[in-house]
């Protein structure tokens, strides 16, 4: 029997932890992570039981973004199916951010691409010093537009003009500095920050807590419009089924530069 | 007489001092100092001759947010009653925000709840360096309703989706990195902070400052009375529920809400 590819846990004080689960590939997603999410999520949402959810990655990172070997299969797939892939991860992404209990994401070694967004759409983000963030897409030549809104919220236009036209990588105390980053702990420390703010969390009325985090989503206008996400959507899937795109993708399973890189000024 | 719960001095050079006068109790909100608020800044907005507005507090704490004994007051309000009575207290968070003059809160001690509303309603904050900040209304099962608008502007969503829902204590350096404060110094030395930062407001051009303050409202989006009206009937709904009679019984009973035992934390 595989392993499943997100595991799921609440304890007795109504803690939930939901770990991606695909070390062998750095947790990278596929399309089952991303219907695990969804299906996750909707499931935490409704539990009368959950006060709030922590996010982590097993292994030796957090999370690596997309699983570019499955990415370069979807853009192989028919026009309908490939926007029914981003239309799935738009709505991941926003289900997170819109998520209607607190959300803490711990996270150590790699979040790059996707799980940048994943970051901003929780309310709480601890890293440990060894952590490096990327918003990798443009680097591959395909974009990130579903997880747009939330960094823009978390970093704000200017930041995320920089990082991802730039896809540089950055580290915990600078993702702290803008913003993405709420507290840096040492390596192996991430439960132990972590423990006062969930302590915290418990000690404010439930119902309370949905209605500030409604609030504070309506008006940093922090929602995403069925509107936007389908544009948003339809432009990911568009952008995967370009000349561009299928080289991006192809040198990275090739590990070669793409044929747009003059190289080193 | 009793002592004036506001007071307000205007100097010779057109800067205003407005000072919360309630040190006995660090200087809790009700309805009293409301209606004297906004008669401090009703008065301040219609004069041409102030070129700056202070607002300090006498005291230990600068502000500890609404006293709890009014709450309890509010809460055998009818329901219209208690909107009314939020609505009251979102318009004198609006009446200070749109002082057509630079307003520069001066903060010698600890802010809490609408406290830190107070403070993130005037355009500069400078605080003394041992100053705490909570948003803490999530503790008695109530949410920051009409001070979130402004508090969203100051710290942006990501700062305020941790504050607003751990309602943990933060000290001034923390409250100067989201963005709440923009200086922090040692106590003795906050007066002086405040003078320089006076003086360099009263070099610049009345009018061109009083443009400029409209200008930057205009472009991050105003607190339209549509807001108003939304966040007061949030708070008025959530002071009728279970949860906050919970929240409020168990302060006053001086023990650990129900959902904090539920919890075992």
């Amino acid at each position: 029997m595989t392993e499943p590819v997100l595991l799921c846990a609440t304890d007795a004080r109504g803690v939930a932890t939901v770990t991606f689960n695909r070390p062998q590939v750095n947790n990278a997603y596929n399309a089952d992570v991303i219907l695990g999410l969804i299906e996750i999520f909707g499931g935490l949402a409704t539990d009368e039981a959950v006060r709030l959810v922590v996010l982590r990655g097993n292994g030796r990172h957090f999370q690596a973004g997309a699983d570019l070997k499955w990415l370069r299969e979807v853009s192989t797939l028919t026009p309908e199916e490939n926007l029914e892939v981003s239309r799935n991860t738009t709505n991941a992404a926003r289900g997170l951010n819109e998520f209607p209990k607190p959300t803490i994401a711990l996270v150590h070694g790699g979040c790059f691409g996707g799980g940048t967004g994943i970051v901003a759409g929780c309310d709480i983000v601890i890293a440990s010093e060894d952590a490096i963030f990327s918003i990798t897409e443009a680097r591959w030549g395909v974009m990130a537009g579903p997880i747009f809104p939330q960094l823009n919220a978390a970093i704000g236009e200017h930041n995320v003009r920089r990082y991802s036209l730039t896809c540089e990588r950055f580290g915990a105390a600078r993702a702290r500095e803008m913003g993405l980053v709420d507290e840096v702990c040492a390596p192996g420390g991430l439960d132990a920050t972590a423990a006062p703010i969930i302590d915290a969390i418990l000690a404010g009325g439930p119902n309370a807590l949905r209605e500030t985090k409604r609030l504070i989503t309506d008006i940093g206008k922090l929602a995403v419009s069925d509107a936007l996400a389908e544009k948003l959507a339809q432009q990911h899937a568009r952008k995967r089924q370009t000349d561009e795109a299928e080289e991006g993708l192809k040198s990275f399973v090739e590990k070669r530069n793409p044929n747009w890189y003059p190289g080193r000024g | 007489m009793a002592e004036e719960l506001v007071l307000t001095e205007i100097d010779k050079r057109g800067v205003a001092t407005v000072t919360l006068n309630r040190a006995e109790v660090h200087n809790a909100l009700n309805d009293a100092v409301v209606d004297a608020l906004r008669a401090a800044f009703d008065g301040l907005a219609a004069r041409q001759d102030v070129r700056a507005v202070i607002l300090a507090a006498r005291g230990k704490s600068f502000s500890a947010g609404a006293d709890l004994k009014w709450m309890r007051q509010v809460a055998e309000f009818s329901p219209a009653e208690n909107k009314a009575d939020a609505l009251r207290i979102a318009e004198v968070f609006d009446k200070l925000n749109t002082l057509p003059m630079p307003t520069i809160a001066k903060i010698q001690g600890s802010a809490f709840a609408g406290g830190v509303g107070l403070v993130v309603c005037c355009d500069i904050a400078v605080a003394a360096e041992h100053a705490q900040f909570a948003i803490t209304e999530v503790r008695l099962g109530l949410l920051p309703a009409m001070i979130s608008p402004y508090v969203v502007g100051a710290i942006g969503p990501s700062a305020a989706r941790r504050y607003c829902q751990t309602a943990e204590r933060f000290d001034a350096q923390e409250a100067k990195r989201i963005g709440l404060l923009h200086e922090v110094v040692a106590a003795d030395a906050l007066d002086a902070a405040v003078e320089d930062i006076v003086g360099s407001i009263l070099k610049n051009a009345p009018a061109s400052v009083a443009a400029s303050k409209a200008l930057i409202r205009e472009t991050v989006g105003p607190v339209t009375e549509a807001m108003r009206e939304d966040t007061a009937s949030r708070i008025a709904a959530i002071r009728a529920t279970d949860e906050a009679k919970e929240g409020r019984a168990a302060f006053f009973e001086k023990r650990k809400p129900a959902w904090v035992a539920a919890g075992g934390a």
